[in-house]
């Protein structure tokens, strides 16, 4: 009985066996014929267990950066049209390391964009060092992937020091004493909570902060022990449903607007915000790294209209930055004169590129700052219901027209 | 036989795939242990454990830990790692599987929660969200050594559940999942052999955890995410529940499969979990079933006797 | 931060409890802690009814009534949102709660019938794999359908304030809609003849036929008020947990550990039970740390379960 068993299986799985392997066969990467459109991979969450609504967005902005180099561009290396290739890392660092092998391997992509969650993109950090495909953190902002020194990682992102120490030059010009810190229990959250805590013991401000797992649900114990000790600032460390479930729980305990809040990015300029919040969200603060009307580059100016009228939302951070690291791309192959990958990141290193919101050049410091390029950064507020991003009142820092006063109810 | 062929065609495989594809299975073995050391328990035993994923997370956590805080040496760790999932199983199946099998699955699972929560939280320890490194096994990222691990792996468990099976204790353990009230009658000290088989699975589960640790080169608590676990029943299901070799086909095939379905990742498991349903409503024995049933239906054999129940 | 102040002292408000570290709380703060515990456990009681009353019916442990719960908070938010004007939200609550009662019925007649029609061998198995990966179908195709993003209904009443607590209206409002549901399905259970058939074929299942009950039919009509239940929790808890595909998780574990503590067939059990884990939650975060809240509840169930394996008011089960 059980070798009929086993004849009937491999009757099946031997010849399914041979298509597989007839499919799929060996396939390296071979250098492109002239003419033939040039790969970039974007390797973002698009699944649980990672954030799919981020990585939308990166998608977005790729897409319109594609559009950008193929229409006045006019592609590159001579012509040839550039185009994306898009995995699903699932938030998941095995499955990163899986897309990007397959970005890599069977697609033949140049480069890889998108990664936004920290424990995927350190995993697939190693994989391009050995691979020496140009990899970039479009989202991901832990500071060990520019410190493990890969000669092959990009980030232009606002990394946890750097923005953890603006924060704290903030309070400090605000003449804002007593930080509360609700970080939720993602990388991004405790990464930050670590370094605001850092950034303000150096500056003599005193930090409470309380870690919440991510899928909480009832935040009140933990925003009433903020309120008990009567900070003058509570730092909102979360991202997508706790951020807005803090803000509608704050208000419920009157924790929030009376004691100011600070959202680490730019989500009140969502709609989804006041879906959530209504009109409660009044008064909140929030980082941004450019604000319209600012100087910006032609790239910059070109996109945004053009997101709205597509999307019908302001771009995020991320979707600027997969469009903008598309451009950086599409320059660096230029200078390469080349579309390979090796070719690629010493025209990276070398080179100046233009960028949505200004100029980026790739240096080799040791530490954090390796291949990192940091854009501005800005404070805003939301002084009334549904405002618009275009409307947001500018706080600080004053060079870039901030006035320093912060709308209280 | 046909299994040595099967085995012949898995070790000359590299020679003709990628890099990419020879991940892919790498990573597929991985599975189709765990989906085999579950089965042991759930496919064998009747014990409808929910937290199957969180000693293979613990394991790899045990073990990169040791080495990367300790000092210690990959044997060491990863024995360290296997007998922490042996204490660990021993006392939560001791505190479980006196009762009822439906708390076993509620406690399970509910210690998948607090483990992988603990683990998130604890990050100045554990590394929290972000991960930890861990020391690569072969200090290399080329998949193909790790290939042949985890091939050897699987063989390993389906070896040790083998001799389990066709030994009196495999005898024992079909009474208990068959008719647990019963089999006590008989004399069979039900409560001495679930744990056993509790550890035993436990155990293979963690064996396979500290070397995907090992493989990876970064472990974080996304192992222990209930979609993990969730995705073990779905291999052993669509595989062939009380089988030796449906759960490693069901994992196997499964995981190719998703693979090769990567654009539309939404959908793919929507119609997984949908499959999984109509597989447990109408084919309860998988596609190892079916196989079984294909000769029939293709006017081979002449009709016989078909049960969910293989022996 | 620095607090290196005295083990115990006054401070504006009270004596305080220095607790280790650098955390002071004062006796407000503790009882606002306290209240917003038991309030929570109240919550989640419902969500353990509908588990309960299915189970002890049919014997089968719905692993996927946390999508009910889901789908009854989408129910209410799009009801609110194009059905009715706000201030009726309690009409949203019945009808989000009669839907997924459709629904319920609906899945039941498909997928758990078999097991009781002899097409299914293996009984406990079959349940809990379907109900699992009805979980997981149901979860991904709200992501799939609404997208993963998170919508909140309008408020159901503005804030308020409880004893010390200053809390939100809604937690106000879903507290009495769930005593109110509690009450209804008492009621229902203990005074109505068909409640009364319930008892029955909880408690002997071939014996109740012989007194002339269709089994079947009580079994769709429990399974579609267990799922019920849970659609009306998720009517009641939407604007406090708000609305997106995940929403259904985090009661479920609550939901299950009440289940656990409470013991498996027992309905006062379970309002002991949801208080307990309230406090539970509330002490642990009082005195260790708020961010741990999902592991008290855990530490509870282990604990009761060393000294009473079967829950507090759980029988050992007996197969006729």
């Amino acid at each position: 009985m059980m070798s009929s068993r086993f004849k009937a299986c491999a009757y099946l799985v031997v010849p399914l066996l041979c298509l597989f392997i007839l499919l799929i066969g060996p396939s390296p990467a071979t250098a492109q014929p002239k003419g033939k459109p040039v790969k970039i991979g974007v390797l973002s969450p698009y699944s649980p267990p990672g954030d799919p609504a981020a990585g939308k967005r990166i998608r977005w902005g790729a897409e319109l950066g594609v559009k950008y180099v193929n229409e006045e561009m006019g592609g590159v290396l001579n012509g040839r049209p550039v185009e994306i290739v898009v995995e699903d890392d699932a938030g998941t660092p095995a499955d990163g390391i899986a897309g990007f092998r397959k970005l890599v391997q069977k697609d033949g992509v140049v480069a890889v964009l998108g990664q936004y969650h920290s424990s995927v993109c350190l995993a697939v950090n190693k994989v391009s060092q050995d691979l020496e495909v140009p990899l970039f953190s479009t989202g991901a902002s832990s500071p060990a992937i520019t410190e493990s020194k890969n000669p092959y990682i990009f980030s232009i992102m606002s990394l946890t020091p750097d923005r953890a120490k603006f924060w704290i030059d903030f309070a400090k010009a605000m003449g804002l004493k007593k930080l509360g810190v609700v970080a939720e229990d993602t990388d991004y959250g405790t990464g930050f909570e670590t370094a605001v805590k850092n950034a303000a013991k150096d500056a003599g401000l005193d930090v409470k902060s309380i870690i919440f797992p991510r899928t909480i649900t009832d935040m009140t114990p933990m925003l009433l022990e903020t309120k008990a000790w009567t900070p003058d600032l509570v730092i909102n460390l979360g991202v997508g449903p706790p951020a807005y479930l803090m803000v509608k729980q704050a208000n419920d305990i009157g924790l929030f607007p009376k004691t100011k809040m600070l959202a680490s990015f730019d989500w009140p300029i969502r709609p989804e915000y006041w879906d959530a919040v209504g009109a409660n969200g009044v008064y909140i603060l929030y980082t941004a790294y450019y604000k319209p009307g600012m100087l910006m580059t032609k790239l910059g100016d070109w996109v945004i209209p053009k997101y709205k009228q597509l999307y019908n939302e302001d771009p995020t951070f991320y979707a600027l930055n997969a469009y903008g690291q598309v451009l950086v791309i599409a320059q660096a192959l230029n200078l390469a004169k080349s579309d390979n990958p090796k070719d690629l990141q010493k025209a990276l290193v070398s080179g100046k590129f233009m960028d949505w919101s200004g100029e980026v050049k790739f240096e080799e410091p040791a530490g954090v700052k390796w291949h990192n390029v940091s854009p501005p950064h800005l404070i805003l507020q939301q002084t009334e219901v549904k405002q618009d991003f275009t409307k947001s009142k500018l706080v600080w820092p004053p060079q870039f027209g901030g006035d320093g006063k912060i709308v209280n109810p | 036989m046909g299994l040595t062929a099967a085995v012949a065609v898995a070790v000359g495989l590299p020679a003709v795939l990628s890099d990419y594809w020879v991940y892919v299975l790498t990573i597929a073995f991985f599975y189709a242990a765990m989906a085999a050391s579950w089965n042991l328990l759930a496919g064998y035993t009747g014990q409808f454990s929910l937290g199957h994923h969180t000693f293979a997370m613990i394991s790899a956590y045990v073990s990169t830990l040791l080495m990367a805080k300790a000092g210690a040496g990959f044997g060491i760790g990863i024995a360290v790692a296997i007998f922490t999932a042996v204490v660990l199983s021993y006392a939560l199946g001791v505190v479980c599987l006196k009762v009822h099998g439906l708390y076993l699955a509620l406690i399970t699972w509910a210690f998948a929660e607090v483990v992988r929560n603990y683990l998130r939280m604890h990050f100045s320890f554990t590394g929290g969200d972000r991960g930890l490194d861990s020391a690569l096994l072969f200090g290399t990222l080329k998949p193909l050594p790790y290939y042949y691990l985890f091939l050897g792996i699987t063989i390993f468990t389906l070896g040790v559940i083998a001799f389990i099976m066709y030994s009196r204790i495999g005898y024992y353990l079909r009474a208990i999942r068959d008719d647990a009230i019963a089999a006590r009658s008989m004399g069979i000290n039900i409560v001495r052999y679930k744990v056993l088989a509790f550890i035993i699975a436990s155990a293979l589960g963690g064996m396979a955890g500290a070397f995907y640790g090992h493989t990876i080169g970064l472990i974080s608590p996304v192992m222990g995410d209930f979609n993990e676990m969730a995705m073990i029943i779905i291999f052993v299901v669509i595989g062939g529940m009380r089988t030796q070799i449906g759960p490693v086909v069901g994992a196997i095939l499964i995981r190719i499969a998703l693979e090769l379905l990567r654009e539309q990742s939404e959908i793919r498991i929507i119609i997984l979990s949908a499959l999984v349903i109509v597989v447990m409503r109408f084919f309860n024995g998988g596609l190892m079933e079916v196989f079984r049933r294909l000769p029939r239906w293709l006017h081979l054999k002449s009709a016989e006797s078909v049960s969910a129940y293989e022996k | 931060m620095n607090s290196t102040g005295p083990r115990c002292e006054w401070s504006q408000r009270g004596p305080a409890i220095y607790t280790g570290g650098q955390r002071t709380i004062d006796f407000t703060l503790f009882t606002q802690f306290l209240l917003s515990g038991l309030i929570m456990g109240m919550l989640y009681c419902l969500m353990s009814m509908g588990i309960n009353f299915i189970y002890g019916i049919m014997k089968v442990i719905n692993w996927s009534m946390g999508e009910f719960f889901m789908i009854g908070s989408f129910a209410q938010y799009l009801l609110l949102l194009y059905v009715f004007p706000a201030h009726y939200w309690y009409a949203g609550v019945v009808l989000a709660a009669l839907i997924v009662l459709g629904i319920g019925i609906l899945v039941q007649y498909t997928l758990i019938k078999p097991m009781f029609v002899g097409i299914i061998e293996a009984k406990m198995e079959y349940a809990t794999i379907v109900t699992i990966a009805l979980s997981i179908f149901l979860r991904n195709l709200a992501v799939a359908i609404g997208g993963p993003y998170i919508y909140t209904p309008p408020d159901y009443a503005g804030p308020t304030q409880v004893l010390t607590l200053p809390l939100s209206g809604n937690r106000v409002i879903a507290l009495l809609g769930a005593i109110v549901v509690l009450g209804i399905f008492y009621f229902f259970i203990k005074k109505t003849w068909a409640g009364k058939a319930f008892q029955g074929v909880a408690q002997n299942r071939s014996g109740i036929q012989t007194a002339g009950v269709d089994v079947l039919k009580y079994d769709m009509l429990a399974f579609g008020i267990g799922t019920a239940l849970a659609g009306a929790a998720g009517a009641l808890l939407a604007p406090i947990f708000l609305v997106h595909p995940m929403c259904g998780l985090a009661p479920t574990v609550r939901g299950f550990e009440i289940i656990v503590i409470a013991g498996l067939g027992s309905i006062p059990g379970i309002l002991l039970a949801g208080l307990l884990l309230g406090l539970s939650e509330s002490l642990g975060s009082a005195f260790i740390s708020p961010s741990f809240v999902d592991i008290y509840g855990f530490v509870l169930l282990v604990i009761i379960l060393l000294f009473k394996p079967y829950g507090l008011f759980g029988k050992p089960e007996r197969a006729v």
